[in-house]
């Protein structure tokens, strides 16, 4: 039995896979905060350069993936397919599980798999320079890896606070030749305000985007090249890019002679587990029998709890309004180990395929996942990113669930990244300081009443 | 905010922040928007402590209620918002 099915280079996709142009009902487009109307290229044209934007919008269900990308996106892929033959044995339930091993990339994780192509895009564009923002590091270090590749400037402005407690992605970013300040900083008129105020400020994600905005949008008044902002979750565009995850695990899956009757991963702002799940769900779009599982924390029950209206982008409001999944931003999660799984939010596109029964949600308790993930390190041996163990808890519940019912089942699952810039989590779990904390739904509904009067979209 | 009244009672306590995944101190989550508490604060430390009496007392209920049950003004906090507010920081500079 092979516990590694490989690809070779020279099946790589060529292409990524849109699904928007397989929705069942067609997504509705975002609208503009201020007046309320759908927001056109422009609108976002000094953030993002214009074919990025294209593909936000795009239809096309096949868009081609660029040679230069391809190139780079070699470096680590096509990422190995794992028979999880070790969980499988301790598990003793009639499953064979599969997984994707998406912690191979330089940074550890998925999130290389938009950089590369973001980056690209800016600099055929003429871009020579991206700003963006990062909180405890992870989307900061894979865009520094991508901007290292093609000869552009990385800008990052990191929370002051993780930026002083967590050197090792700091010193990731700055090994890759990236510029990673501490925000707020003294180079934006939004850090100076902030540090007026407080010299001594530890910052924020908002303050952090706030100048990551302002650099690319002043940086030719400034004198500075050509800038851009990046975002690493949440957008069309990244999901778009993040679909090579699925379509080699289908290349690889065929190898194996068998197709998944279930595939899961967690989702946070939806972009990992859309990479792996939407070219199955284009196959479940067309008939085929397949269970979809999106898998968020309890403590954040964006998709199992939360209705289906206009929210903002992100946990700091600072994106245009998207009709997705909400609790509202009014709402305040437990306390969790899985930073990836902050947003509020899930992405539109992943909103709009519960919303269809093409994807069914899941929540996982935070003791369970990493319960799960202590399984996963003393069998497969990998030590999983606190996020992923959301993902690999309910790959156990199914197993198990199998097992009760007899049946013999085709487990595939998005491994999205490693957890060893992140074992403070694990420490924590070991030593008994952490707790579940399922929210209360007078806590939902008094978080939604803040969401009274904002659009709701068709449905 | 109050500050003689905003003395958490858990001066060095730390929670792992949802939103950065790192260690925070109640003392970062009061001030997390300035002069604004984080609006997760309430949820992130209610096991601990009556955080929500506490933000009530410093607050006021009118701020309160803006702070953690209201939507903030989307135009204000939007990415199209940060891109007028960077266009203007260009204008003043351009300004004689």
């Amino acid at each position: 039995m092979a516990v590694k099915i490989f690809l070779n280079e020279d099946e790589l996709p060529r292409q990524w896979y849109n699904i928007a142009a397989d929705m069942p009902n067609p997504m509705q487009p975002p609208l503009h905060p201020g007046t309320g109307q759908p927001l056109g290229p422009d609108d976002l044209a000094p953030v993002f350069p214009m074919n990025l934007i294209e593909q936000e919008v795009s239809q096309e269900r096949w868009i081609d993936i660029p040679e230069p990308v391809l190139d780079k996106l070699l470096i680590w892929r096509p990422s190995p397919l794992y028979r999880a033959v070790k969980l499988e044995q301790h598990l003793k339930c009639p499953v064979k599980i599969y997984y994707k091993n998406e912690g191979v990339s330089p940074a550890g994780s998925h999130k290389p798999n938009t950089a590369i192509p973001q980056v690209y895009y800016n600099k055929v564009f003429g871009i020579k320079r991206i700003a963006t923002e990062t909180g405890a590091g992870q989307w900061g270090s894979a865009l520094s890896f991508a901007c290292s590749q093609f000869g552009l400037e990385a800008k990052v402005y990191m929370v002051r606070i993780s930026y002083e407690q967590k050197p090792y992605r700091r010193l990731m970013m700055n090994t890759w030749g990236a510029t990673c300040v501490p925000s707020p900083s003294t180079e934006t008129e939004a850090g100076r305000k902030m540090l007026a105020i407080d010299p001594n400020s530890p910052g924020s994600l908002g303050i952090a985007i706030s100048e990551a905005v302002e650099d690319a949008v002043t940086s030719e008044a400034h004198g500075r090249p050509l800038t851009r902002y990046s975002l690493g979750s949440v957008l069309n565009h990244v999901l778009l890019h993040q679909t090579i995850i699925g379509l080699e695990a289908e290349k690889q899956l065929a190898k194996t002679g068998d197709y998944p009757d279930i595939v899961i991963g967690c989702a946070g702002g939806g972009s990992n587990f859309a990479g792996c799940a939407f070219p199955f769900v284009r196959d479940k779009i067309a008939g085929k029998q397949v269970q979809i599982i999106a898998v968020e924390p309890t403590s954040c029950p964006t998709m199992t709890r939360g209705p289906f209206t206009y929210d903002f982008g992100d946990t700091v409001q600072m994106t245009p309004l998207l009709p997705m999944h909400t609790l509202g931003h009014g709402f305040v999660p437990a306390p969790i180990h899985a930073g990836g799984l902050r947003y509020h939010g899930m992405a539109p596109l992943v909103s709009q395929l519960v919303m269809d029964g093409l994807i069914e949600p899941r929540a996982v308790a935070q003791l369970e996942t990493f319960a799960a993930g202590v399984t996963w390190a003393r069998t497969e041996g990998f030590i999983s990113a606190p996020e992923t163990n959301h993902a690999l808890a309910a790959v156990i519940q199914e197993a198990k669930k199998a097992k009760e019912e007899g049946k013999e089942k085709v487990i595939l699952v998005n491994w999205s990244g490693h957890g060893l810039v992140d074992l403070a989590a694990y420490d924590a779990y070991f030593q008994g300081k952490l707790a579940d904390h399922e929210l209360p739904q007078e806590d939902i509904d008094q978080a939604l009443k803040a969401l009274e009067g904002f659009p709701k979209p068709k449905m | 905010m109050n500050e003689s009244s905003a003395c958490p009672p858990y001066v060095d306590k730390e929670i792992r922040c949802p939103r950065l995944g790192g260690p925070v101190t109640f003392a970062y989550c009061r001030v997390e928007r300035g002069d604004l508490p984080c609006p997760r604060a309430i949820g992130c430390w209610r096991a601990y402590f009556d955080v929500e009496k506490l933000f009530l007392d410093l607050l006021g209920p009118e701020e309160f209620a803006t702070c953690f049950f209201t939507p903030p003004q989307p135009k204000v906090l939007s990415l199209i918002e940060l891109i007028e507010k960077a266009r203007r920081v260009i204008e003043q500079k351009e300004q004689p």
